[in-house]
């Protein structure tokens, strides 16, 4: 298709639901799936960006990039997520209040 | 048909994101998490980004995989209650979330996109490799830096004090 609206209905719609489940959600798991919608839906616009209105291949190659930076940010939570279930025993994000754990 | 696939995949994305937000159950919106990817990556596949759709279905599907057995391997086996997942603020997480929408589509509506430029060539990934060797080298080393200290990083939080 030739027109970038529906493109950005869905990464809106994306967006929307990464805002709704990081602002509701308890648990940590979920909240950090809450983050990989985020991401995804300003991976889907940088994208669309790139087809539609650049036309070359820039867009894509910051994508690329955002894709490492998601990547190490799973990466980084699993590993705190894992040390406060070894002291709390459980993943409940309205618990995680106290600072050395 | 063209129009076809990509509907279809729009639809895939949005119902399978309703089911991350909606499902009860941490493993049901992992699951669904996945299929979003999937259709996400076959936008990608549509829009001429042949290469990062493949890597995005590659490293995310890694990801999620590995959520899903952290899910499984720090549930105790006596309880399943932290399988659920509840929800709070479940008003004003309604209202912040559509006011955002609003908001963006306001700004979405009263802007002025340039007129589309034309079609991509085939040959996508080799244009991305040569941007990556010139244009954007430094963001490239940067990204494995970051790569190579949240590695680190990672192995050093989880490992236990011995």
């Amino acid at each position: 298709m030739q027109s970038l609206t529906p493109y950005l209905c869905t990464s809106l719609v994306l967006f929307t639901l990464g805002i709704f489940i990081t602002i509701t959600k308890k648990n940590a798991i979920h909240f950090l799936l809450g983050i990989e919608l985020l991401l995804l839906a300003s991976l889907l616009n940088f994208v669309v960006f790139a087809r539609f209105i650049e036309g070359g291949v820039r867009g894509q190659s910051i994508a690329l990039l955002l894709i490492i930076l998601i990547v190490s940010e799973t990466l980084i939570a699993l590993a705190v997520f894992v040390n406060i279930y070894r002291h709390k025993k459980n993943l409940t994000i309205s618990e995680m209040d106290t600072l050395k754990g | 048909m063209n129009d076809v696939v990509e509907y279809f995949f729009i639809g895939i994305t949005i119902i399978s994101a309703c089911l991350v937000a909606l499902s009860k159950q941490v493993i049901h919106a992992a699951f669904a998490s996945l299929v979003t990817v999937f259709g996400v990556s076959g936008l990608f596949i549509c829009l001429g980004a042949d290469f990062l759709g493949i890597t995005l279905l590659f490293i995310y599907t890694g990801i999620v995989l590995l959520l899903v057995l952290f899910i499984v391997s720090l549930t105790p086996r006596h309880n399943a209650i932290s399988f659920r997942s509840t929800s709070n603020q479940l008003f004003p997480g309604t209202v912040v979330s559509f006011f955002m929408m609003g908001l963006m589509v306001f700004i979405g509506y009263h802007t002025f996109w340039i007129k589309p430029a034309n079609s991509l060539n085939s040959t996508v990934t080799e244009q991305l490799g040569h941007t990556f060797m010139t244009e954007f080298s430094l963001p490239f080393e940067i990204g494995s830096l970051i790569l190579l200290a949240a590695m680190i990083g990672a192995i050093m939080i989880t490992r236990r004090a011995s």
